[in-house]
């Protein structure tokens, strides 16, 4: 049987006027049942349409099934890690999470950093809890000749999922599971007692604040709050297709218990596929929907950075049972009676008391309608829409934290001390969502002279999009048991202002509607020609500020299917293509760009203080913000070579963001908050390469080797208004600040003052004006991909890098004093002996926001190593059976000291937040996992 | 090429080909664009509705409970820099610059000069906005004057901070559009002087004076509204710092004569919850549960355990020292760790300074209270009938009147347990005002105003370097925000 599948395969490639990136035997093999039915030809998706592969004039990039499946995760994007050119995915491991994706650099700052995904014709703003291994294909689109068609959505990229679908035939069963642990990939070394007391003694001045030696605790934070993880998933399919339907069904579940101490996640899809035809094949509607049910477990990240922090003399609890809090005596030991010698949370009674958790429904569906009017001519009509609905809670039980911040203090002089205060509070959170994006469109195809080959499409799409509404409610005094946390449980009934507890915000939705345009012509296989246009609106923006039009043309040259390339055997097929595009993106952070009067400032009259609502305009705008508009020009060559054994594909592009939407601060008299203003130029340009060598040793053994490399520069190139002052980020939470955006630098550029010696005290000495210092986006991204197969056995290994990058190590930088620090700082810290050591004078200061901090974030990552092995045929009916075993992300090398240099940050890795900084960061993980595929 | 027909008997081809037709003018038109705000009202539905004027208004006034008015920055400014009193808290901790604060060795880039410019401003963002749409808001013509007095109290009060902390300051009085560029260089981006900011002070409070009605006039449910006695005793301040004795001793004198105010019985109840808006009180900041000061009591509450604060702003033994024997006013104004409190609370030893600002303790047994440290129901008191008396001696000593000025500080003297003095001379008058007003953010700028910076920094071993230090260092994000138009204070 898998003799066959591998024959399959790689006719397949024989067939196809050329594959941009051939398939690998392990498509077939992990995809049998499903995956080729009627596509023996390479097609790839473009948008409103589908193109055969060598056709392709822009720059697409492809991923299957068999590798996406191959990285088991809870996200499909973080399982292609390393697979494309140009697309740099930054891991994010907390339970539930997604990764961040970056298709070719960061073109601006606000809201509408992030690709649109279009599964199945549903245009989502994520992956919307789709299981990886429904999916058949993702589709990047990355040039802007590709995207234009997309209009206002696709200045970051478009991802296109398709689902798996029906194949003529039986009913095909097909199972899918695998279970793993997980464990941190790696540890900061933390001082132990004995430096801890040193160094903070030093720091104090004072040689016996803390005791050197005869210490009875010393707790490894990080070893309490973690633990071994596990993650396991289920997934059955049924498929299959008679004459008139095919049907693809799946059901799944995932669940995951992160490293971090009670935190989890757990997932349960529905998937239902099903295509009717009718009339002779010209008329096909196809009803799709998935039903993801999601738990998540939260608990917070602080805790990494309070364990970080925290010292090793405090115990996790007093042999009385009361949690350790950092307190010292006279004597220098850590004593519940003592005084308070830092601010940090004990973490392990933090975790311990943190109940939150929110269930998330989602519903994404949509009916995809075809119908051939005349040969020539089809009409389709895609209706998709996306629906959640959240709910969530967070217990805090409020005696039982006094009660841990006050060792020396009783439970039942809580209430004494804190008269008509809450023993606990219950919040309830509910939110829906909705949006949708109805396409209708004609497409007319025609050959001429057979070899004049015409295809035009024109229609209108519009998309509704930020339907949301949330509602809180807060109430004291519930029963401490977690079956009583609803809010009639309350026995607290004394009313309290209602802003506070009682919370309703239905959100301005924004629409858009455009028109579009498409005509491609090919000549004979030999030329090709591709030009579209899209006048796109959006609500957004002020009336006379909200249209624009967006064109592209793009061409391409096949030259292998000139006749003097005949001769040339070496050349299998060689393309060459170049495209010119204009996209826009108006994600200004705003619904309406209109001068808004929110009601969120009260203030308290009367002898009775009542609260009386109050008005105010949080910030101010500029009536004439309107479009970013990205436009690029990319040149590129597909080619394979040598019997097709060596594929490639070649890009270079030169991107140019203009009228960047920046939220400026300017001064707080003109408006308090940020303002969005069209600003700046951003230029990113790159250069991708994909290379994939494929072949056989004897009968037995196939093996690869693929990899990609892009280089991209990202760089502010002007500042174009006049407003735009010091606009910086980086925010470490002190007081600090790390970043600013700056002309002539990468957006995100960590921005700090330069370590230039030693003063006679050994405290720092810097540099009088700030320099930069480099920035945490990657110049250059790559992956290897390698595998084999031999007999029945499956092998490959995949890796996945990053280069060019800088990091700020911001735990270690957000001292306030009194906090555990890492080992390595006391192994060679300055002296008035050692006036060259690495390492300041022990200080309490707050670190200055210095290139002290500043590491090298490259790392080379194994990313995967898997060992499969497909059993044989055992008995008729049984298709196949395959395990495996997998390593996910085994290795790691890099300089970087943190626990991982992937750091996402805060608020989806918004370049003046967090990202690139660690701080209260969750550590990647390594999975050792093990799995079974069965098809009937 | 030819075009296939096919079989229509079995299936409603045209019905099918016309409901895909017709759906297609429905999708999408133009007009869709127009999308009513749902998360805030727009300017026309806000304007409509005349009732809005007076939440326009009480957003104004909402500007005071936040963070960067009256909290950590505003603390370390105008308190933990002066003699009155020591960063506190523990060594460990620096509360970010409030060291710096303390030890006069602060500079531009420090965080608490960004937050309090950064706050008065923000609140003459919404004073001249509030402006700007009452004159658009169709409602009684003397609800309208009343209103646009109070918020030109509110903005009088803001750029008098401003002015007190930064010396000359751009004066923005109107709302300006993002795209007047030369507006922008010209008023934002440019420093008045110092005699200038002042002027529109004055200008904004005799307006403030003249529309507002007095204390009594108001309904009962706007009590903390801003008075006519409140504006009046702002201006008489305002004279004050400007030593323009004659009108500051008018205008106090004018507080004084309108008989809306007076002294409480026990100077330890002015700054609790019993003292909130009583005849002491000529304006304050309203707080309640839910709807508290930020940060204010939590920042100087104790500090261990019981866990009631962070300990900063601990008043100083300079402080302590310079109170005469027997009198109340140190005892109301310190609290000894470890003792018993007013409201019976143990100050036990576990907590970690000697002495606590006890103007700013929430009782959590006798006040109201919910648990939220953060935020608590406190009225900070930013005007006092005592402070107008003390603004009056002062005027009436400088122009001569040493008599009036006596009887006016012998009635503070009185309350305050000790005896009358005569022969009073004008470092008794400030002594007097330091210890009526003790951690009452004045004392900083009282020094600077009066001269006596330079020494009594000495005195609590801190250098004052003159030229300098009167004024502090305008943040430098603004400089940088100004394109280098506006120019840092000489020294820094």
């Amino acid at each position: 049987m898998k003799k066959t599948l591998l024959t399959i395969s790689f006719s397949l490639v024989t067939l196809s006027t050329f594959a941009q990136v051939p398939p690998t035997p392990l498509d077939s093999l992990m995809n049998d049942s499903i995956f080729f039915d009627e596509q023996l030809t390479e097609v790839v998706l473009i948008g409103y349409g589908t193109k055969k592969a060598g056709a392709i004039t822009g720059s697409v990039a492809q991923i299957k099934a068999a590798d996406i499946v191959r990285t088991p995760a809870q996200s499909a994007i973080q399982a292609i890690q390393g697979k494309a050119a140009g697309v740099n995915i930054v891991t994010n491991d907390e339970p539930g999470k997604q990764p961040t994706i970056r298709i070719r650099g960061l073109g601006t700052i606000t809201g509408g950093r992030d690709p649109l995904y279009v599964i199945d014709g549903i245009e989502t703003s994520g992956l919307n809890g789709i299981n990886p291994s429904d999916i058949a294909t993702i589709d990047i689109l990355k040039d802007a000749s590709s995207l234009a068609i997309y209009g206002q959505k696709g200045s970051n990229g478009v991802v296109l999922i398709t689902t798996k679908k029906g194949k003529r035939g039986e009913i095909k069963i097909n199972y899918d599971g695998y279970y793993g642990q997980k464990f941190i990939q790696r540890k900061v070394d933390m001082a132990d007692a004995y430096r801890f007391a040193y160094y903070n003694n030093s720091a104090i001045g004072d040689p016996s604040y803390f005791a050197m030696s005869g210490q009875p605790y010393n707790t490894n934070w990080l070893d309490v709050i973690t633990d071994t993880g596990d993650v396991m998933s289920n997934t059955v399919s049924l498929s299959g297709a008679g004459e008139n339907a095919s049907y693809y069904f799946s059901a799944s579940n995932y669940k995951e218990n992160g490293i971090l101490n009670g935190s989890g996640y757990e997932r349960t899809n529905v998937l239902s596929k099903t295509e009717f035809r009718m009339l002779d094949d010209r008329f096909k509607v196809t009803p799709f929907v998935n039903l993801s049910v999601g738990k998540t477990i939260v608990k917070p990240l602080s805790a990494f950075t309070n364990a970080y922090k925290q010292s090793p003399i405090m115990p996790v609890r007093y042999p009385n049972g009361r949690w350790g809090q950092p307190f010292v005596n006279d004597e220098g030991f850590n004593d519940m009676s003592g005084i308070k010698y830092n601010n940090v949370a004990n973490p392990a009674a933090q975790l311990f008391y943190h109940n939150e958790q929110n269930k998330d429904v989602v519903l994404i569906g949509s009916i995809n309608t075809e119908l051939k009017i005349i040969d020539v001519l089809k009409f389709n009509s895609n209706f998709g829409a996306t629906a959640s609905w959240g709910k969530g809670y967070t217990y805090t039980p409020s005696r039982e934290l006094w009660m841990v911040a006050n060792p020396t203090l009783e439970r039942e002089q809580y209430l004494e001390q804190n008269a008509n205060s809450p023993i606990n509070t219950l919040q309830q959170r509910r939110t829906t969502s909705y949006r949708y994006n109805w396409d209708n469109y004609f497409t007319y195809n025609q050959t001429f002279d057979e070899n004049h080959n015409v295809t035009v499409v024109a229609g209108l799409s519009r998309t509704t999009f930020k339907m949301d509404e949330r509602l809180n409610a807060t109430r004291w005094n519930v029963p401490e048991q977690s079956n009583y946390w609803s809010l009639n449980f309350s026995s607290y009934d004394t009313p309290t202002a209602p802003s506070s507890i009682i919370e309703n915000v239905v959100e301005t939705p924004i629409v858009s509607v455009a028109y579009f345009g498409r005509v491609e012509y090919d000549y004979a296989g030999k030329y090709l020609f591709s030009g579209s246009l899209r006048r796109e609106g959006i609500s957004v923006f002020a009336d006379g500020k909200r249209h624009d039009i967006f064109p592209s043309v793009s061409a391409g040259w096949v030259v292998t299917s000139e006749d003097f390339m005949n001769d040339v055997t070496f050349v299998n097929s060689l393309k060459i293509r170049g495209g010119y595009g204009e996209v826009g993106n108006g994600a200004t952070g705003q619904s309406i760009n209109a001068i808004q009067f929110a009601n969120d400032t009260p203030y308290p009259l009367g002898p009775g203080q009542i609260i009386y609502p109050g008005s105010n305009i949080p910030f101010a705008i500029d009536p004439n913000l309107t479009w970013e508009t990205m436009k690029e020009i990319d040149l590129g060559v597909d080619f394979t070579v040598m019997d097709r054994r060596l594929s490639g594909t070649i890009d270079y592009y030169r991107r140019t963001t203009a009228d960047v939407i920046l939220p400026v601060a300017i001064p707080p008299v003109l408006s308090p908050q940020d303002v969005p203003l069209n600003t700046g130029t951003v230029t990113n340009n790159g250069v991708e390469v994909s290379l994939k060598w494929q072949d056989n040793i004897g009968e037995n053994i196939n093996y690869w080797v693929g990899g990609n490399f892009s280089h991209n520069k990202n760089e502010l190139k002007e500042v174009g208004h006049y407003l735009f002052g010091e606009y910086t980020g980086g925010s470490l939470g002190n007081g600090q600040i790390t970043k600013q955006v700056l002309e002539g630098e990468a957006l995100g550029s960590f921005y700090v003052f330069d370590v230039t010696g030693y003063d006679s005290d050994g405290a720092f000495t810097y540099s009088e004006d700030r320099v930069v210092a480099g920035s945490y986006i990657p110049t250059i991204t790559y992956g290897i991909n390698i595998g084999a197969t031999y007999k029945n056995f499956d092998f490959s290994v995949d890796a996945y890098g990053v280069g060019g990058n800088k990091l700020y190590n911001g735990k270690k930088a957000q001292r306030f004093g009194g906090e555990n620090i890492e080992n390595d700082v006391l192994d060679g810290f300055w002296t008035p002996s050692t006036p060259n050591a690495p390492n300041p004078r022990p200080s309490n200061n707050i670190p200055v926001a210095s290139t002290y901090f500043i590491e090298d974030g490259d790392y080379l990552r194994i990313n995967n190593i898997t060992l499969g092995y497909t059993l044989p045929e055992l008995f008729d009916g049984l298709d196949k059976v395959r395990v495996y075993v997998t390593a996910v992300n085994p290795f790691l090398f890099t300089k970087f000291t943190g626990y991982s240099p992937e750091v996402v940050g805060s608020d989806n890795g918004n370049p003046l937040g967090t990202a690139g900084i660690e701080l209260d960061a969750y550590p990647t993980n390594k999975t050792f996992l093990f799995g079974l595929n069965v098809g009937f | 090429m030819t075009i296939k027909t096919f079989e229509m008997k079995r299936f409603p081809y045209k019905a099918i080909i016309g409901l895909f037709l017709i759906t297609v003018p429905f999708s999408s038109c133009d007009s869709d664009l127009d999308v009513d705000p749902r998360h805030v009202q727009n300017e026309e539905d806000f304007l409509n509705n005349p009732e809005n004027a007076v939440q326009l208004v009480n957003g104004v006034y909402n500007k005071m409970l936040n963070y960067n008015m009256y909290s950590f920055s505003w603390i370390g400014m105008t308190s933990i820099t002066s003699d009155d009193a020591d960063k506190g808290s523990t060594p460990s901790d620096t509360g970010t610059d409030k060291h710096k604060m303390d030890n006069l060795t602060f500079d531009a880039s420090d965080i608490s000069f960004a937050d309090v410019w950064d706050g008065r401003y923000e609140g003459i963002y919404r004073a001249n906005n509030a402006i700007f749409y009452l004159d658009q808001l169709d409602i009684d013509e003397s609800l309208k004057n009343r209103l646009l007095g109070e918020v030109k109290f509110l903005r009088a009060f803001w750029y008098f901070d401003l002015v007190r902390c930064f010396g000359g300051v751009p004066v923005v009085v109107e709302k300006i559009d993002l795209n007047d560029v030369e507006a922008i260089n010209n008023i934002v981006f440019t420093k008045k002087t110092k005699e200038e900011v002042y002027a529109q002070i004055e200008l904004d409070l005799q307006d403030a004076v003249a529309a507002l009605p007095l204390k009594s006039q108001y309904g009962p449910n706007d009590l903390g509204r801003a008075t006519k006695g409140a504006a009046q005793a702002l201006l008489a301040k305002v004279y004050l710092y400007q030593q323009k004795w004659t009108d500051a001793y008018n205008m106090s004198g004018e507080v004084i004569a309108s008989g809306e105010y007076d002294l409480m019985d026990n100077y330890a109840d002015v700054w609790r919850e019993i003292g909130e808006n009583q005849e002491e009180s000529v304006f304050e900041v309203q707080a309640t549960l839910t709807k508290g000061l930020i940060g204010y009591t939590d920042v100087q509450g104790p500090r261990g355990t019981p866990d009631l604060g962070w300990g900063f702003n601990t008043p100083s033994e300079n402080l302590v020292n310079s109170y005469e024997e027997g009198d109340l006013r140190r005892d109301a104004t310190v609290m000894f760790v470890p003792g018993v409190l007013w409201d019976g609370f143990i100050a036990p030893s576990t907590w970690n300074n000697p002495r606590y600002n006890y103007k700013a303790y929430q009782s959590s047994i006798a006040e109201s209270w919910n648990g939220n440290k953060g935020e608590t129901a406190k009225n900070l008191r930013l005007l006092k009938y005592s402070d107008v008396m003390l603004i009056r001696a002062e005027a009436a000593f400088q122009a001569g009147m040493a008599g009036e000025a006596e009887d006016l500080i012998n009635e503070l003297r009185v309350r305050a347990g000790l005896n009358e003095k005569t022969g009073i001379t004008l470092q008794d008058i400030y002594n007097e005002r330091r210890w009526e007003m003790a951690m009452e953010h004045d004392r900083w700028f009282d020094l600077v105003r009066t001269g006596q910076a330079q020494a009594a920094m000495a005195a609590a071993g801190k250098t004052f370097i003159p030229g300098t230090h009167e004024v502090f260092p305008i943040p430098q994000a603004q400089i940088i925000a100004s394109g280098g138009r506006l120019i840092q204070n000489n020294g820094y």
